[in-house]
């Protein structure tokens, strides 16, 4: 009895710390949509730029974050500071990742890792959805990836894209928020960080 | 026929263009170097406006940012953004102060040789005085309209964070008419001054954090 009892706890334990809080109570359902799109960087006409405030570790910088689609699946994203100078220029290209420029003390493994996660994540247009959760106010569409997955929530009202969120099988790692959003232009944007104390704020100027 | 017609509409339009802009004799120099020191000696402080371009070459459009530069001398300068956003930057000696849409913030300059060189290259500029500093390669060019210095920086640290350096100045006053910075990547920004007064009272409130 007791044997089975302490089985059942550590089962439940298991099970418990396995389920993210992001889905937690819903049920995953076979996805209603083929592709999933992320509209907040895929016009070619438009250049995005964006006030940019960064909170790392409790220090705050500033910058101007500059991003454009030049080709199909293709976008350049570019920091500089507010008085032009730039800091790093990527570009996106599939799975590519090409660096064009990037200042010596920002040139560290670890970060580029980190932005090259975010900016890929941010401006990557189509998703193909493996499950959806349905909760009143929105939809989850889960997309599977080899380490981490992502959710992409589509409020039911709107239909607009609110929310990227990153998890490994057991929490969530990172979330992009987009609000202000006309026009498929989003005109506020977080992308924050739950493993590290990075913050980035952007404002579409 | 056409053709023919085209390269040679081209050649009219192009000779007088290149015709424009030619190197400096060393009189020509020395007469500009004279100019731009004694400007200097005699600006106690410099209240400007500018606009400010920054070109990427994959971009449709620059990005075009306005505001206001004030100088005290010898070494402070108040540079303030105010369209399309909010943003102060106070040079003072080895500090750098800024204020980001109220978010303050103080950088020590004194730890990078780096930041030092950038702020001297900034101060300098205003001023105009940058022929006393031997960490250039420079070249001058002059043209109708303005005398130009081009500075390419010796040190290779410095040249992986500048391309080079160009300052236009008016003909005939020595004033520092734009600044352009080139990134190693061959994109730019480009400042441009204008409605500017020398040697007017700075309002001790300019350069306060």
């Amino acid at each position: 009895m007791l044997q089975r009892f302490v089985i059942s706890c550590v089962l439940l334990g298991v099970l418990q710390s396995c389920s993210l809080a992001l889905t937690k109570g819903l049920t995953a359902q076979p996805p209603s949509i083929v592709t999933l799109q992320n509209p907040y960087f895929a016009d070619q006409a438009i250049d995005y730029v964006y006030k940019a405030q960064l909170q790392v570790y409790g220090n705050y910088f500033g910058g101007i974050l500059v991003i454009k689609k030049i080709a199909p699946q293709q976008h350049r994203v570019v920091f500089t500071t507010e008085m032009g100078k730039s800091l790093f220029d990527f570009e996106f290209r599939q799975e590519e990742f090409k660096i064009h420029y990037i200042i010596e003390e920002l040139d560290r493994k670890l970060l580029l890792n980190i932005l090259e996660n975010d900016f890929r994540l941010l401006t990557s247009e189509r998703q193909r959805p493996d499950a959806v959760y349905q909760t009143p106010e929105s939809n989850l569409y889960k997309v599977d990836g080899p380490k981490r997955w992502r959710f992409y929530e589509v409020d039911n009202n709107s239909a607009q894209l609110k929310r990227i969120v990153q998890t490994s099988a057991h929490k969530e790692k990172m979330a992009i928020e987009f609000s202000e959003i006309s026009e498929d232009h989003a005109k506020k944007i977080k992308i924050a960080h739950f493993n590290l104390k990075l913050t980035i704020d952007l404002y579409a100027l | 026929m056409i053709k023919w017609w085209i390269v040679r509409l081209m050649l009219l339009v192009a000779v007088p263009l290149m015709a424009q802009e030619r190197p400096m004799s060393s009189a020509q120099q020395e007469e500009l170097i004279a100019q731009v020191k004694a400007l200097a000696e005699t600006t106690t402080s410099i209240h400007t406006k500018f606009t400010q371009y920054k070109h990427l070459d994959f971009l449709s459009n620059d990005i075009e940012t306005k505001g206001k530069m004030i100088f005290q001398s010898p070494d402070k300068v108040r540079w303030e953004y105010t369209d399309p956003y909010s943003y102060v930057v106070i040079f003072q000696g080895d500090r750098l102060h800024i204020d980001d849409a109220g978010k303050k913030s103080t950088i020590d300059m004194g730890s990078s040789e780096l930041f030092q060189q950038m702020n001297q290259l900034i101060v300098n500029s205003v001023k105009g005085n940058l022929f006393s500093a031997g960490d250039f390669n420079r070249t001058f060019f002059v043209s109708p309209e303005w005398n130009k210095v081009v500075f390419v920086p010796k040190d290779p640290k410095m040249s992986r964070y500048i391309a080079a350096f160009e300052l236009l100045f008016q003909k005939k006053t020595g004033m520092v008419h734009e600044v352009k910075l080139i990134e190693p990547t061959q994109d730019y920004t480009r400042i441009i001054f204008s409605e500017r007064t020398l040697n007017t009272p700075v309002d001790a409130a300019a350069f306060r954090h």
